[in-house]
């Protein structure tokens, strides 16, 4: 096929699928031609290389629906962009109380642990037997293991809905062409046992650290109500 | 390289050789078009639409230079975001087609 005629066969098809500016992409097939030539192809070489003028076309197809079509399209994603971010914030959010729960019962469990004064409170050190202290602090361990595992839970969440969106978007936008990416993370049946095995861990720690230390706490200050005998808000 | 498994599994990752080689550097699409099918199996027409859709899709960008004293070429470069996905699209790959390789080699979870 010569070059006038592939040309002319890939504009009829280009209209005939009502692709958009069928010029300029007309232009580079030209372009394609002329230098293929100049490095002494024949006419015939070139578009046999190229594939044929409807196939050609027929690419451009699927990546451009109607524009009317791509307009009620394009009017939608932007309301699911709106609705999605309101969706993100509140993940964000999750990740940041999370991590930020973490951190107050890795604090609290410090100023405990030391016996030290609460910063920028009333509160003066908190006076327990030692085997209290031991059992609360093993409990905001736990309490804090847990927290910070639902952060990165929510934070792996949080990457993988942008990845999913991204790829929703781009296939609403161009017609789908890419299989769906999953909402949620995947982890590995390994990682999956490794962290459920954590977070067994952390959870008895946390329960049976809290039940432990107020029957401890209980029997050794005569009272079911100990933080009045040791006078902790007094 | 001629069968139909090699097209198929071709399909997924061109657009990840199209990015890969804007990654190292700007293109025109004559640049591309030879390029590509020398790795796989493909139509050197098809290379076109995968540039505009790209473009469609804010992964590229184009530009007109002269630099070759002829007539003026429409050049690709990859923008940020093209960047990125090429990046991502790298990775991907590599985290696939390793976990691939292990299962064609038996390998127990």
């Amino acid at each position: 096929m010569k070059k006038a005629d592939f040309l002319y066969e890939l504009q009829t098809n280009l209209q005939k699928s009502r692709v958009s500016d069928a010029d300029d992409i007309l232009a580079e097939y030209e372009q394609h031609f002329d230098r293929k030539m100049q490095d002494g192809y024949t006419e015939d070489e070139i578009s046999q290389r190229l594939g044929s003028p409807e196939d050609v076309a027929s690419l451009y197809d699927a990546g451009n629906p109607a524009v009317r079509t791509q307009f009620i399209v394009k009017g939608g994603i932007a309301l699911a962009d709106i609705g999605i971010a309101f969706v993100w914030i509140l993940v964000f959010g999750m990740i940041a109380v999370m991590f930020a729960a973490a951190a107050a019962f890795v604090g609290t469990g410090a100023f405990i642990a030391t016996g030290t004064a609460f910063p920028f409170t009333d509160v003066a050190p908190l006076a327990m037997p030692a085997i209290t202290r031991i059992l609360i602090v093993a409990a905001e361990f736990g309490a804090a293991v847990l927290c910070a595992l639902g952060g990165l839970w929510y934070a792996r969440l949080f990457g993988r809905q942008i990845k999913s969106y991204k790829r929703f978007r781009s296939n609403a936008l161009n017609g789908a062409k890419l299989p769906p990416v999953p909402i949620f993370p995947l982890t590995s049946l390994a990682v999956r046992r490794r962290e459920r095995a954590v977070i067994l861990v952390a959870a008895a720690l946390l329960i049976l650290g809290l039940v432990a230390a107020y029957t401890v706490s209980a029997i050794s200050a005569h009272s079911f109500e100990f933080w009045h005998v040791w006078q902790w808000f007094a | 390289m001629n069968n139909i498994n090699k097209t198929l599994y071709s399909r997924g990752v061109l657009e990840l050789c199209v990015l890969t080689l804007l990654a190292r550097g700007d293109c025109y699409g004559y640049d591309v078009s030879e390029r590509i099918p020398k790795t796989i199996e493909l139509a050197e027409g098809a290379v076109y639409p995968i540039l505009r859709r790209m473009k469609l899709d804010g992964f590229v960008t184009t530009y007109l230079s002269e630099d070759s004293g002829g007539p003026p070429r429409k050049y690709y470069r990859l923008t940020d975001e093209g960047r990125r996905e090429y990046e991502s699209a790298r990775n991907d790959w590599i985290e696939f087609s390793e976990s691939i390789t292990k299962m064609l080699e038996g390998e127990q979870e």
